[in-house]
């Protein structure tokens, strides 16, 4: 049941990124927003499916990081350009 | 999410394949930053090139990808409780894994017939060797999961398999969540 709920967040998000890059002016701000939905998307996947957040804290640090990490580089690369 | 920790966590699978899944990670997003980098120093080849993509296709896949990682978490998890119908949910998380790679095969299969290539411009190369990386990951998990199905079909769900059914499964799992990022990095954002 837990599984099915995540999986119900994880359709409803991709939808919501999807209507978003179809139906919103291009910007870096809609940019921004679809990146952090699909970084918010990876983290249920990675604690629920994973079953990180049953697993030793340090594992769940250190994929928080890499999300984390991974989403200001691909928001800010653009202005460091 | 949802956290509710216990006091001592157990690692699934084993910490040899954790390096390895923090290795493709490091990787992907390696790759993934690459992209943005160049796509800011020629943002109207990129936007122009993106138009050319089937987000609707794209779209589909992810759709697929979520549903088999809800089948391959349900048979990993049915597996450790010794259900039969963990070898089903297996066999239908696999089923996804061909959807997905018949949708691509459309995907490529129309590019190429407009005379899209990976030569076509520098987005193409982009759009062409990541979703190349990212398919060889979906046919390589596709194998592991035909191999712990088989695993779960004769019954036993001996103990020694269980690593590598939560192995098999973390990898599926892995190949679902380096799309997440993928399919809006390269289809929805400029």
């Amino acid at each position: 049941m837990r599984f099915f709920v995540v999986w119900l967040l994880l359709i409803a998000a991709t939808l919501a990124s999807f209507a978003i890059g179809e139906d919103v002016k291009a910007s870096p701000v809609t940019t921004a927003i679809i990146l952090a939905i699909a970084i918010v998307k990876v983290r249920f996947v990675i604690q629920e499916f994973m079953e990180v957040r049953a697993a030793p804290l340090l594992l769940s640090i250190a994929t928080d990081l890499w999300a984390a990490v991974l989403w200001v580089a691909l928001v800010a690369i653009p202005y460091l350009v | 999410m949802f956290r509710t920790k216990t006091k001592v966590g157990r690692l699934p699978a084993e910490p040899g394949w954790w390096a390895f899944v923090a290795g493709d990670l490091v990787m992907f997003g390696i790759l993934f930053a690459t992209f943005v980098y160049y796509r800011a120093l020629s943002p109207q080849v990129y936007e122009r090139a993106q138009t050319q993509l089937s987000t609707p296709l794209g779209l589909l896949n992810t759709l697929l990808l979520l549903t088999g990682s809800l089948f391959v978490a349900q048979a990993v998890s049915a597996f450790k409780h010794k259900s039969d119908r963990s070898f089903m949910l297996f066999v239908a998380g696999l089923g996804t894994g061909v959807a997905f790679v018949g949708v691509k095969v459309v995907e490529w299969g129309s590019k190429l017939a407009h005379g899209i290539t990976p030569l076509t411009n520098e987005f193409f190369m982009f759009y062409f060797t990541f979703t190349g990386i990212h398919l060889v990951h979906v046919v390589v998990g596709m194998g592991m999961l035909l191999v712990i199905a088989l695993k779960a079909k004769g019954g036993v769900f001996a103990d020694e398999d269980r690593v590598f059914v939560e192995i098999g499964g973390i990898f599926w799992h892995l190949v679902d969540l380096i799309w997440i990022v993928l399919f809006p990095l390269i289809y929805l954002t400029r």
